[in-house]
This record gives C-alpha cells, sequence and structure tokens, in this order.
C-alpha cells in the first residue's frame, strides 16, 4: 500500500508551502501568502484527523490490493508513496522522511518516517537560504592558489539540496583522575659552569568534566568527516520538532542507531576530558601524563534533526562534495590540487631561495663547517 | 769642555734607548720570560733553547710569557695585553716581526695565544691555532707547566714546517668559496625545503574536511569540577656544563696585523 504523504498546503489557494529560512515561517510559491509554523501546525492536525476518519471508511470499503512483497527483495529498503498533489505513485528510500515529487515539484513530508517513537527530540530550522549556500561556495574557491583555473570555470554545480541531516546529540560526563610528571628549570652559573637546576613534580588532577548534547550524525549516507567539519551548531535555537519546518527540504530518519553512534561521541568525550585536565596543569616547562583513568558516565540520548546544505560539482569526470552548516553558513569541502601548479611553483620557488640563500653565504658556512669536522 | 759632556751624555742616552731595538733585529732576546715562576731555571733555559732554534730556523719567533695578573701590565682583555706586551717587547722576527706569543697570566687561569706578521699569520691560522691549544691546553689545566710548553713548542714547529712546505694547516673547508659545489648543494637543499613547507601551507588550506577528535565546543559552561589538585614536589636534579669561555680576535692590519684567540686554562 502506498504510504500516506502530508502535503502543507496554503490554506488560501492550496498551493504547497515552503519553509522560509529568511522569515522562520511558511511561504506559498503561488499567492505568497505567509504563515507561522503554530498556524500550518493547527490547521494540519485538523486535517490529518478528517484524512484518518475519511481512510477509515474506505478501508472497509475495499480490498487491500498493493503488497510491498511484489518488489522483491529491495521492497525492505523502499518505500512507495503517493503524491498528494499530482497522485504519482512514487518510490524513494525507507530513511527519506521528507523529499518533493519529481513529476510536480511539490514538496512532501512522510509523517511515518518521524512519528511516533521515530519522532525527533529537535529540529534546528534552516537560517541559511540556497543563495547563501552557492555564495558560500563560490568564496570558498577563492585564494586558492593550487585551485586549477578550469575547476572554477568549467564545473558546474550538481546538486544543491538542503537536507534536514538526523543526528543523535550524547550528553555525557567524563570523570578523570590523571597523574603527571611535571618539571620546572631554571639556569644559573657558577664559576665556568652553567648550571640547570630541574625541580620534578607529582601532579594530579581529578574531577568530573560535563558535556551537552555531542552531536553525531545518525545517517549512514552522510560522511561522517563532513557532518564532524561543519561543527559547532549553536543549540540556542534548537526547537521542538515540527514537521513544519520541514517542506522545502530533503530529510532523512536514523539509520544508525544511538548505540551504534555511541562509540564516536564517546571517543570525543574521552579525548576532550583529557584535554581539559591536561590544561589545568600550568606553570612547568614539560608536563608528561604517567597514569590515566577516565570514565565516560553517559547522560541523555537526543534525537535531532539538523540543518545542513549538499553541494555537489562535477569537473573531469569526477564528483566533488561540499557541505554547508543550514545554521552557521560554515562550508567545508575538499579542493582539487593542478598539481602541475604545484611542482612549478615548488620548482621556482626552491630556485629563488636557493638563490638568496647561496648569496647570504649561508651554505658556504655550513659546507665550511661540515668539511671542517669531517675534511 | 761642558759642550762635550752635553754631547757625551745624549750619546749614552741614543745608546741606551736603541739598544733593545738592536737587540731585537739581531735575535738578542727572551723567548721564555716566566714571571709567574711555573719554571725551573733548567726547565726555561732548555725551553728557550727549543724555542730559539726553532724561530730562528723558520724566521718566525715563537715565544712564551707568563705572568701573574695580566691587567697589572694592561688594562682590557687578556688578548689586549699580548699585543701590548707583543709590542713593548718588540717580539718577532723580520722586517714585519712574524711570531706567535703564548701568554699565561695565573691570576685567573686565562690565556692568550697571538700571532704577527704576513708569515705568523699565514703558518699559524685560526685552525692552526685551535690545533696548536687542543695540544697544550690538557697538559696546562693539569698544571704540567713543562710539558705543556714543550708541546706548544713542538707543535708550532709542526705548523711552522708544514707552512714552510706550501701547506699551512687550515680548515679543511677554509677554501670553500660562496659557489663551490658543496654550497651549491646546500643551497638547492635548503631552498627547495623553504619552498616544500611554502607549497605544503597552500596545499592545506585546499583540505578542510577532518574528522573531529574532541567535543570541546560542547563542554558545559562552568561544568568543570575538580576534586582533586595535587602539585607535590619530589625531588631536585642538576647538571652543569662547562662555559667555553674562548675568544677569537683579530685586529686589523692586513694580514701583517694580529690574529688570535683567548680563553680560559
Amino acid at each position: 500500500m502506498a504510504t500516506k504523504t502530508t502535503n502543507f498546503q496554503c490554506p488560501a489557494c492550496t498551493g504547497p508551502l515552503h519553509f522560509d529560512s529568511g522569515t522562520g515561517g511558511l511561504l506559498c510559491d503561488y499567492c505568497g501568502s505567509r504563515y507561522t509554523v503554530e498556524e500550518i501546525e493547527a490547521q494540519f492536525s485538523q486535517q490529518e484527523k478528517k484524512t484518518e476518519q475519511e481512510t477509515a471508511q474506505k478501508t472497509q470499503r475495499t480490498w487491500e490490493t498493493e503488497r510491498m512483497g511484489e518488489w522483491g527483495p529491495d521492497a525492505d529498503r523502499m518505500l512507495v508513496y503517493t503524491c498528494s498533489s499530482c497522485g504519482a505513485e512514487l518510490l524513494c528510500e525507507k530513511t527519506t522522511a521528507a523529499t518533493s515529487c519529481p513529476y510536480c515539484g511539490n514538496p512532501t513530508v512522510v509523517p511515518n518516517q518521524l512519528s511516533g517513537a521515530l519522532k525527533p527530540d529537535y529540529i534546528i530550522p534552516f537560517q541559511q537560504d540556497r543563495a547563501a549556500a552557492m555564495a558560500a561556495l563560490k568564496k570558498h574557491y577563492q585564494k586558492k592558489f593550487f585551485l586549477p583555473k578550469a575547476f572554477t570555470e568549467q564545473n558546474h554545480l550538481e546538486k544543491l539540496q538542503g537536507v534536514y541531516v538526523p543526528f543523535w546529540l550524547f550528553d555525557g560526563t567524563g570523570d578523570a583522575d590523571i597523574r603527571f610528571h611535571a618539571t620546572r628549570s631554571h639556569f644559573y652559573r657558577s664559576g665556568n659552569y652553567e648550571v640547570t637546576e630541574t625541580d620534578h613534580f607529582s601532579v594530579r588532577r581529578a574531577g568530573t568534566v560535563p558535556f551537552s548534547r555531542v552531536p553525531v550524525d545518525g545517517s549512514s549516507k552522510m560522511p561522517d568527516d563532513y557532518m564532524d567539519s561543519i561543527e559547532p551548531f549553536r543549540y540556542e535555537a534548537l526547537r521542538a520538532f515540527s514537521m513544519a519546518y520541514l517542506p522545502g527540504f530533503l530529510a532523512d530518519k536514523y539509520d544508525v542507531t544511538a548505540q551504534e553512534s555511541a562509540q564516536r561521541a564517546r571517543q570525543r568525550l574521552l579525548h576532550s576530558t583529557k584535554e581539559v585536565m591536561r590544561e589545568d596543569v600550568r606553570g612547568y616547562e614539560t608536563v608528561t601524563p604517567t597514569s590515566t583513568q577516565v570514565e565516560i558516565v553517559p547522560g541523555a540520548v537526543h534525537y535531532a534533526l539538523l540543518p545542513v546544505w549538499m553541494l555537489t560539482t562535477k569537473w573531469n569526470g569526477k564528483t566533488f562534495l561540499f557541505a554547508m552548516n543550514g545554521q552557521t553558513g560554515r562550508l567545508v569541502g575538499d579542493l582539487p590540487v593542478d598539481w602541475r601548479k604545484f611542482w612549478l611553483t615548488f620548482g621556482m620557488m626552491a630556485a629563488l631561495f636557493g638563490v638568496i640563500l647561496l648569496l647570504s653565504g649561508l651554505p658556504q658556512w655550513i659546507a665550511r663547517a661540515i668539511l671542517t669536522l669531517f675534511g | 769642555m761642558k759642550k762635550w759632556t752635553v754631547c757625551l751624555l745624549i750619546l749614552c742616552l741614543g745608546i741606551f734607548c736603541l739598544a733593545p731595538a738592536c737587540a731585537a733585529g739581531t735575535g738578542e732576546q727572551h723567548y721564555i720570560t716566566d714571571e709567574a715562576g711555573l719554571l725551573q731555571d733548567s726547565q726555561r733555559l732548555e725551553l728557550e733553547r727549543q724555542a730559539k732554534d726553532i724561530s730562528q730556523r723558520y724566521g718566525c719567533g715563537v715565544y712564551l710569557v707568563t705572568v701573574g695578573d695580566y691587567t697589572d701590565t694592561a688594562p682590557g682583555s687578556v688578548y689586549d695585553c699580548a699585543r701590548v706586551i707583543y709590542t713593548q717587547k718588540n717580539l718577532g722576527l723580520g722586517a714585519e716581526q712574524n711570531g706567535l706569543l703564548l701568554l699565561l697570566s695565573m691570576e685567573d687561569r686565562d690565556y692568550s695565544l697571538i700571532s704577527h706578521g704576513t708569515a705568523g699569520n699565514a703558518a699559524f691560522t685560526d685552525y692552526g691555532k685551535d690545533v696548536l691549544t687542543d695540544a697544550f691546553l690538557p697538559a696546562l689545566a693539569d698544571n704540567d707547566w713543562y710539558e705543556g710548553f714543550q708541546l706548544y713548542l713542538e707543535q708550532s714547529e709542526t705548523l711552522l714546517a708544514q707552512a714552510a712546505a706550501g701547506h699551512p694547516v687550515d680548515a679543511p673547508g677554509q677554501n670553500v668559496g660562496r659557489f663551490h659545489p658543496l654550497a651549491i648543494l646546500f643551497s638547492l637543499v635548503l631552498g627547495s625545503g623553504v619552498a616544500a613547507i611554502v607549497c605544503l601551507i597552500l596545499k592545506g588550506s585546499m583540505k578542510s574536511v577532518r574528522e573531529a577528535a574532541g567535543a570541546s565546543a560542547y563542554l558545559e559552561p562552568d561544568g568543570v569540577q575538580f576534586t582533586i589538585r595535587q602539585d607535590h614536589f619530589t625531588h631536585r636534579t642538576q647538571t652543569r656544563r662547562k662555559i667555553e669561555t674562548e675568544v677569537k680576535s683579530s685586529s686589523s692590519g692586513g694580514s701583517g696585523g694580529f690574529s688570535g684567540k683567548s680563553g680560559k686554562f
């Protein structure tokens, strides 16, 4: 059976509504009407009740003829849904929570994906729009000396998509007890001798280091290093989850469980707990840990959808992926290197520095010293 | 009669003043002057004989002067004092007064080794002086004066002999010019190193994707609680390093001026 979808329609003209990151409300593309999230949520709630009653009546009268099994083994990871705007029957991955119809462009939310036990606790609405993402990408290309000129000229944007990425937000406390060996030296002259006195200390630091909402992405489709690199998110903009924020963007539900993600969060907490303890050992010249005991006390786990713009460009048959934090605008993505330019620059610089050094007499002095020592 | 007396007096004074200069010119001078009293008479005479022999053979005076405190002779450094003594005593052989002087000042165990004249400086190069001091300083450090001075004379003779043969002892790298192949090679290696650092920094800006290691951005503000903060002093260690006080100096005057070094023994 096709999955029921939600289409946020304009109460004025029934046109599709999009979440507008600029105003933080919903905007009708057709009549230009604007609504707050709360207004649309109330309307959607009423409409949903009505639809459920109608569906119940229909179910009593008709036979179920559509079976997922007909799709074979792929049915386990596929989802069929009907576009509530144009009626097209569409396929998407089971993790897709919000998308748009390829026929009519109608933004659609698949409610079952984000309801009940799967409902996210929080969401950070998009604060950066498509134009900001494009501008950030252009800026990302600037001042990159080894970026191939043809890359900026010839590459074209394959895809630009705002995605609500599922994240697990881990609360936890690092409980640490670390011992260090620290030294502090001072020098003085005694006759013809320079004396170095080194004081040795046994230093111990123990305590608790609480962390709040450490994000780990719960989508296997999203590269972990990209999601880490666009951090941090500013949690003061966290909102209680509402589907009204989703129209106009893709949204995925998690396919990596909180348990599976916990290991990454634990590693990050361990690392930072040790850092906090080490940074408190001040006033020494050397500090070496001699014994380290750190335990991570797990806290609450929250499920949140966080806004990310994913940008894909293609150049020389190769795909380049960029990700932008949909809240802060921080954009990351590795760029190709013009190796011809790299080696040419290296050669020219080596020759230039070589001549400058040669004229400075430093290599002559080194040659003399080496010949004196080993000659 | 009175006129004749005055003339005789002037003549005597002139002879008195010119006598040291004539003595220097004819080689009638002391090569070993032991004011500090480090040597027995027999030892001093033997060293004097050796020094005179070496000096006359190579036309370059090899001198040794010991004093109680060099500051009683001349103000400034021990190197300055050596220059004063060399000049006052009119040391050196030949028109350029070629020679080598080792001055020991016992008060603070200072020494200075200076050479003078074109031939003197050519035979006793900076590197040659290093070779020389390496030979005799250990014996002087052990207060083995006679053996130290003998080593000084023997090594000086060796250096003079090599200079006379046309191969003065000099640092192996002394002839390395600015465009010596080895210098060019080092320029390329160092230049490549600097270029590599600059290029790798520029290349590093092309990569912006990295996995996060920590979570410091998510620390709860003012949430860190320390239950134990202990800093205990355990012990103290001491290392001593001898300060090399050796100072190399040279004075202008072309290749014929003074050049030398000084230090402690």
